[in-house]
This record gives C-alpha cells, structure tokens and sequence, in this order.
C-alpha cells in the first residue's frame, strides 16, 4: 500500500513536470523566436498567432490529463506497481504526443511567416566585442580550474576504493534508506563496488563539459544598451556556470559518502543525505532565477538583441528544434524552444556528444528493465 | 575593440574582419602588443568557418600587422610596422584606384587631400 503511494506520487510528479516544460516552454523561450520559427516581436500580437498558442495550449493540457488519469487509475487498478512498464510506457506516450502537438504548432507558425516573411527577416549586422571575450574566457578559465578539485577527489577515492577491495567482505550495502540505514546489500563485485565513482566521475564530466560549453556559446549583445547587456550577460553565465557547480559538489558528497558507506560497511551519515538534497535544490532554484533575471526571454525584455548570428537563420533549424550548421564551429547555441541550449548536430564535436548523450539516455531507459535495481 | 560584420554584403566576411582590424589598430582600440582572439573563439563568437578567420589573420601576419605567437596566439606588431615593397605597390595602387573614383565623382583635389589629411591627423591623436 505504501509503495502504491509513492509510486502514485512520483509518477504525478513527472507528469506534471512534464506537463508544465512542455507547455510553458514558449514563454521562456528567446523572445525572437515563437513556436521555433524566427519571428519578430511585434508579430507576438497577431490574433492568429495567438490562437496557435491557445490550440497548442488546450491540446497538451488534454494530452496530460488524459494519459496521467488512465495511468493512475491502471496503476491503482491493477495494483502494478512494480512493473516498469507502467512507468516508462506512459512516459514515452506522452513525450510523443507533446512532440507532435508541437510540430502542429511549429508547421502552423512556419505557414503565418511565409505569408509575412519581408517583416521578419533577421538583422543583418553582428558586433564582436573583444573585451567581453576576454572576460567571458577568463570566467571559463575560473570554473575549468574549480572543477579540479572535484575530480582530483572523485580519482582518489577511486584509487582508495580500489587499494581496499580486497579486504571488502563478500556482502556489501547498495541501498539506503532515508536515515541513511543500509537495508539492501548485494555480492561484492567490481560491478557493484565501484558503480557510484563510476557514475559520479561521468557525471560530474559530463556537467563539466557543459559548464565550458556555456561558456563558449554565443551571447548575442544588444548594440544599443551595451555595457549593460555586457554585464547582464556575464551575470547570466556566472550565475548558471555557479548552479552546475553546486550541483556537482553535492552530487560529489552523495556519492563519496556512499562509497565511503560500502568501503567501511557503515550507515550513510544523515548530514550527507541532507546535503544531497539541499545542494541541488540550491543549485536549481539559483539557475531558474538566473535564467528569469538574466536569461535572454527577460535580460532582453526592453528590447531584444539586434544583432546576427547564424542561429538565426530559419534554414539551419529542424523542426525548430536541433541545429544543423557545419559552417557553423560553435559546439552549442541557444535554443529557439525552450530555456538552455541546444547542440550543432552539424559539428563533429556536436555529434560526439550527442551519441554519447543518446546512449546515456538509453542506458537509464534500459537498465531498469533487465535489472531489478533497487 | 568592436568588430562590426554584415552578412547581407557583397564583400566577403574575411575581406570585413582584415578591414575592421586594420581600423582598429589605426585608431588605438586594439593597442601594439596586444593579443587578438583565438582563432577558434573569435570562429565560434561570430558563427563563421575556422579557415574564414584564418585567412583573415595569416593576410594580416603577411602584410606586417600581426604576428603569430605560439603562445600569446596573434599578436599586434609595434608601430609603425615595416613597410613591405609589394604592398607599398598595392598601397597605391588601391590610391590610384580611390583618386579615379574621386576625380570622376568630380570632387575637388583641395577637399581630397583636405579629408586625407584629416584622416591622417586623426589616427595620429588616436595612437598617442
């Protein structure tokens, strides 16, 4: 009965998260862009337009009430619980249901712009400031420099884990609960010994790679108010670069202090748990207002940037979504969509990360399915 | 230093960069000794192919403007540069080009050279 209960409460968790970024992902989207296309503001008024948002609105709306209450009530039902499929099938049914509401709304926009293409040509001119180069690189030098320490201890607990193997007994911890007590333990292996450095030392990697990355990406700067969207630029990476990292650091405390667990067959310190919880809240809450005050739907909201970068260009763009430039060698741009960014599919390092991605993603869809992890 | 680029016009982006940089060398914004941007991130800041931005600074270091540090990347050379024959050739040949399209614009010599002159005085203050 317990079980059915989180199960109930974590799947309407993702449900409603998926929901809410899916459907309000236009609003905090670049405000040149609408539904994917390049479009210029003025047109955000047009009664036509608006009615595409309203259609696409009420039909993921429908899609996410529909789905989640057939799912609850099977779940409840069925008392099915502990079948994965349960959780991954709707889950998939959703996402492509959210997708193909988009694609309407996307072809829709795509077919009011080429009725009024003069008005939304994109600029033709584009300002380099080189100052703000320079202090965007030595920001990125910074935060390459802070990811050391996280990984020269994350290597040393490896090696320390290993230097211990031998005299580990034949039972160990895997899972604990939220006091921190061990109540599953599994047969010693290098598999189950090393699973969480292996898992922190990816992840923490992989957010390594992506702060850089934000790093590199292009901040398009609006000419006519430059200082200021210099600072807010700067600002908007700071405060981003600084969420990834705090993160990072927690993830690194979680995963220490499980190893830490197995290798002296100890319960996992409640300090550690609540650490593990704390930082990323910190971390998100700290992006989200990064994103809100700095981020280029609202730095930008006395006038959005009047410059041009490739990005720009609808013919670069699939489905308004993945971006396909090989002339193009920045390695991520901002998303036309949605919040962050997204990778240039036409780049090799583009692809490389995008393979490694994909199979991410489908190593944690899989995994599940073949083992009962607990 | 700004760089300003148009990507609607007919002159080629490198031709624009070489221009832009020129100018600002002339006018103090980027000062000798000072180092340029990679080639790389200026590629990546502005959009273009790494071989546009190449070309750019391997015409700048053949011309005397840059040179090419191994650590420092491109650096300014100091002022003023050293005068190569051949491109003091094509110097004016690109003057003799200006003075035709003036002279047929029919503007006066007094006011050409008048505007030269300024242009010279200009540069002068900026570098100081």
């Amino acid at each position: 009965m317990n079980e059915l209960l989180i199960i109930n409460s974590v799947l309407l968790f993702i449900f409603v998260s998926f929901y809410l970024s899916f459907t309000f992902s236009q609003e905090l989207s670049r405000r040149d862009t609408f539904y994917g296309i390049y479009l210029e503001e003025q047109f955000k008024c047009n009664p036509v337009l608006k009615n595409i948002s309203k259609r696409f609105k009420f039909e993921s709306t429908l899609i996410f009430l529909i789905t989640s209450l057939i799912t609850i009530v099977y779940i409840n039902i069925q008392k099915a619980a502990h079948n994965p499929l349960v959780i991954i099938l709707p889950m998939i049914i959703q996402l492509i249901s959210y997708f193909s509401v988009y694609i309407k709304a996307f072809k829709k926009v795509k077919a009011f712009k080429s009725v009024h293409q003069a008005a939304s040509k994109p600029h033709s001119k584009t300002v380099i400031d080189t100052e703000f180069i320079n202090e965007k690189n030595s920001l990125k030098k910074l935060f390459m420099y802070l990811y050391i320490t996280p990984l020269l201890v994350t290597v040393g607990l490896m090696l320390y884990t290993f230097y211990n193997y031998s005299s580990l007994p034949n039972k160990i911890p895997t899972h604990w609960n939220y006091l921190g007590q061990a109540d599953t333990w599994s047969v010693k292996s290098y598999g189950s010994v090393f699973f969480p450095s292996i898992m922190q030392l990816c992840i923490l990697i992989l957010l390594a790679v992506v702060t850089i990355g934000t790093f590199t990406s292009r901040i398009k700067l609006n000419t006519n108010t430059l200082e200021k969207s210099k600072s807010n630029a700067l600002k908007y990476l700071r405060g981003i670069a600084l969420s990834i990292y705090l993160i990072a650091l927690s993830l690194v405390v979680t995963f220490c202090s499980i190893t830490l667990a197995v290798l002296h067959g100890t319960n996992v310190s409640s300090l550690y748990t609540f650490t593990s919880l704390l930082g990323p809240i910190i971390g998100v809450v700290l992006m989200l207002y990064t994103f809100i005050k700095y981020g280029d739907g609202s730095a930008s909201k006395n006038k959005s940037s009047n410059t041009y970068s490739p990005e720009d260009d609808d013919k670069y763009w699939l489905w308004g979504f993945i971006y396909k430039n090989p002339n193009d060698p920045a390695v991520m741009v901002q998303k036309r969509y949605g919040l962050g960014w997204t990778l240039n599919i036409g780049n090799k390092s583009g692809k490389v990360i995008l393979i490694i991605l994909l199979l991410f993603i489908l190593g944690s869809l899989v995994m599940p399915l073949f083992f009962n992890y607990p | 230093m700004l760089i300003e680029l148009d990507f609607n016009s007919q002159k080629p982006i490198y031709e624009q960069l070489y221009e832009q940089i020129i100018l600002s060398i002339a006018k103090g914004t980027l000062k000798e000794g000072e180092s340029l941007p990679a080639v790389r991130t200026l590629a990546e800041e502005i959009g273009i192919n790494l071989h546009t931005v190449n070309k750019t600074y391997n015409l700048l270091k053949d011309e005397g403007y840059l040179s090419i540090d191994r650590r420092k990347g491109a650096i300014v050379n100091s002022l003023p540069i050293t005068l190569k024959t051949e491109y003091e050739k094509e110097l004016f040949a690109h003057l003799e080009l200006l003075v035709a399209k003036a002279y047929l614009l029919g503007l006066k010599q007094d006011y050409f050279t008048n505007i030269c002159r300024q242009y010279f005085e200009h540069f002068k203050e900026d570098l100081k």
